[in-house]
């Protein structure tokens, strides 16, 4: 079963978003921002990741930098999905490692084919 | 004074300012709270129905199973090969009929040779007693005849017993007829009326399975559009408690331009004279949250209650329609019991009425052996009577004259036995067709309501398999939909609370509303461009979602204010 990591510093997101890749029979890990999704990225593998931009501690883009720099994180997916849609942003996300861009609210099908596409 | 009046205002607007933001903090935390457990009522709500979807496609698919798609050509068959042996039985029973009335045909042929044979054994009992005179009237000369005598007194003796026994069976069975007649008459209208009985119970019966199976062949696509609602209902509620997400961060950032109104530190820089045009901005920013926040909430519960709507009504659709299925064959089982017991008494009178009749043939054959005896034991008889005449000589005479009587009497005996004979062999030819075509249909009708039994019986235990199913089905699935109820209770308890979180969002506005008033409501599209133009790019940095930029823009430059978007951005997933 492919693992997901999914960063969110809002619970009912992390839930929903949880939710439905569970439903597509993934196991998904959820962590509340990015400092706490690094952590969890360090001690186990993830196939996909999912993160939100705006975090306290250490926000979206922050996070995938440090990520990609972590052993085995290179090429694997990473996602943003967020409230925003600007094109400097998505600039950023895309310079930081993002391997896409959500913006929400997402359509739960339209995630799950995402996912699908990018981990199978 | 007026310096006073300035300060006091502007007091005012902080305290309205300080209010807003108290409860805007309040609002953050309720609502954080209030949103998880929603999240977690509805995901718990949306497992309850993924399993009872799970139930109603196990019912789904047993409806679509080979037992149950052919249950409605079986019944079919069923009641045609019911309609076969009742056909056959109908036929069987007239060939009977048909045999009583060549019985009738045969006994008035039979009277008559009958009548003859008793006038027949007058006859010989006459010739014997003139026989004896004679012999007397010879004395010593005819001590030759006297065995011929009690011979023929023997003789006529037998005639006269056998055609009595006849002559009785005839009339036995001509006064028994209007009974038999009623018998086999009453069977055959009872199968008649079974006939019609099976069409009416056909039609009715194979309507109801005809309408059950037809609705059957509907619901695998029923089914796909429920799940497929259930599925668009699910994702209506994902994305709408994602707006929550999306109110939050504005209300964040409304929270951040009140702290800036307020000079608290480390909040972001703002122009004093941009504070009246700043606070009419957070009232629409404000408006538009809880604008957003109550269509979410409507959404929620619209969808929830549709979710609610289709377990219910699907699942006992299903089972409604199988228990009638399964009734309908039962029915039919029972029938065909009653069927069988009735066949039963039918059978019994036609084959009472076929033993009868071969009792009666068998007497007949017995008659015409003994005729035929008699005949041959009487030619005899005038042989020895010629023989012993023609040795006394002329004195014999008469015993020749009466030894005439008794060729004669033997070669009319002769005809009436060769004539009952070949009316008998007519019959026996009829009626014995008429026996073997009873036997064979009494033989296959059995043969026949046998399989039927068995096919009905195999048929009823498939349906019953997927009945047991379904009501095991119906249970689960009652069980899933009462959780669903009591789920769907939480989800509205949880909806009520966040009910109260927009109360405080509408109080919040309403102080950002007074703040306005007390620094003198200003008409933004009145202020000059340049400084509506420095007001966005003081702002800019702090709004940083779309919808928050077009409301600035709105109260600003007069643009289009933003409508709350419940659906999910279609397309707005980019893959680099």
């Amino acid at each position: 079963m492919k693992r997901i990591l999914a960063v969110d510093d809002s619970s009912s997101v992390r839930e929903m978003v949880s939710f439905t890749l569970k439903r597509a029979g993934y196991d998904v890990v959820q962590a509340n921002d990015g400092q706490d999704g690094l952590q969890r990225s360090a001690s186990a593998k993830f196939d996909l990741v999912i993160t939100d931009l705006n975090m306290p501690r250490m926000d979206g883009i922050q996070m995938i930098a440090a990520i990609r720099r972590q052993p085995g994180y290179g090429f694997i997916p990473i996602l943003m999905l967020t409230t925003e849609s600007q094109p400097e942003k998505k600039m950023a996300g895309r310079a930081a490692g993002a391997t896409g861009w959500i913006v929400k609210p997402f359509n739960p099908e339209q995630l799950v084919s995402v996912v699908q596409k990018l981990v199978g | 004074m007026r310096l006073q009046w300035r300060r006091q205002s502007e007091d005012r607007t902080q305290e309205c300012v300080a209010s807003a933001h108290a409860r805007l903090a309040e609002v953050h935390r309720a609502g954080e709270s209030a949103i998880a457990e929603l999240a977690r009522q509805f995901q718990a709500l949306a497992g309850d129905c993924e399993q009872l979807m799970a139930i109603t496609r196990e019912l789904v698919t047993a409806t679509q199973s080979s037992s149950a798609q052919d249950a409605l050509p079986f019944m079919r068959r069923i009641y045609s090969d019911c309609e076969g042996v009742l056909q056959l039985r109908l036929e069987a029973s007239g060939g009977v009929a048909e045999l009583l009335q060549r019985e009738q045909e045969l006994l008035e042929e039979l009277e008559r040779p009958s009548r003859a044979q008793q006038s027949t054994a007058r006859t010989a009992k006459i010739l014997a007693v003139m026989l004896r005179i004679e012999i007397a009237r010879l004395g010593s000369d005819g001590n030759g005849f006297t065995y011929m005598s009690s011979e023929l007194e023997q003789a006529s003796e037998t005639i006269s017993q056998s055609v009595n026994v006849l002559h009785d069976l005839i009339h036995a069975r001509q006064d028994s007829t209007p009974a038999r007649r009623s018998r086999i008459d009453g069977s055959r209208s009872q199968a008649r009326r079974n006939l019609a009985l099976i069409e009416r119970d056909r039609d009715d019966a194979l309507k109801r399975a005809d309408r059950a199976l037809s609705d059957f062949k509907h619901l695998p696509v029923a089914f796909d559009a429920c799940v497929q609602d259930v599925s668009a209902n699910i994702g209506r509620v994902t994305a709408a408690v994602q707006m929550q997400d999306l109110t939050r961060q504005q209300t964040e950032h409304i929270s951040a331009v009140l702290q800036a109104v307020m000079g608290m530190p480390g909040a972001a820089s703002l122009c004093a004279a941009h504070i009246p045009t700043v606070l009419c901005i957070q009232h629409e920013q404000l408006a538009n949250v809880q604008r957003t926040t109550e269509g979410w909430l409507l959404e929620v519960e619209q969808c929830v209650a549709s979710i609610l709507r289709l377990g219910d009504v699907e699942l006992l659709a299903i089972m409604a329609q199988i228990l009638s299925l399964e009734k309908s064959l039962e029915d039919q089982g029972r029938w065909v019991a009653q069927f069988e017991s009735e066949f039963d008494q039918h059978d019994h009178v036609n084959v009472q009425e076929l033993a009868e009749f071969e009792t009666m043939m068998q007497m007949v054959r017995e008659h015409l052996e003994q005729s035929q005896k008699t005949s041959e034991h009487l030619q005899l008889l005038n042989l020895n009577s010629m023989v012993a005449a023609h040795n006394v000589g002329t004195q014999a005479a008469s015993v020749l004259q009466i030894t005439n009587s008794i060729s004669r009497l033997a070669t009319d005996w002769r005809g009436l036995t060769r004539e009952s004979v070949g009316s008998m062999e007519h019959m026996l030819v009829s009626a014995t067709s008429r026996g073997d075509e009873t036997r064979i249909a009494s033989d296959s009708t059995r043969a026949a309501i046998s399989v039927i039994e068995e096919e009905s019986r195999t048929t009823l235990e498939s349906l019953r398999r997927i009945s047991e199913l379904g009501a095991g089905c119906q249970r689960r699935g009652q069980d899933a939909v009462r959780q669903m109820h009591s789920r769907v209770q939480q989800v509205h308890r949880s909806v009520e609370a966040l009910r109260g979180v927009v109360a405080g969002i509408s109080a919040a506005c309403s102080d950002i509303s007074l703040a306005s008033q007390q620094s003198g409501r200003p008409d933004p599209l009145q202020l000059p461009e340049m400084q509506r133009h420095a007001i966005e790019q003081e702002l800019c940095n702090t709004y940083t979602s779309e919808i928050e930029r077009q409301i600035l823009r709105s109260v600003l430059f007069g643009e289009t204010m933003p409508s709350p978007d419940l659906k999910p951005h279609e397309g707005a997933i980019e893959l680099f």
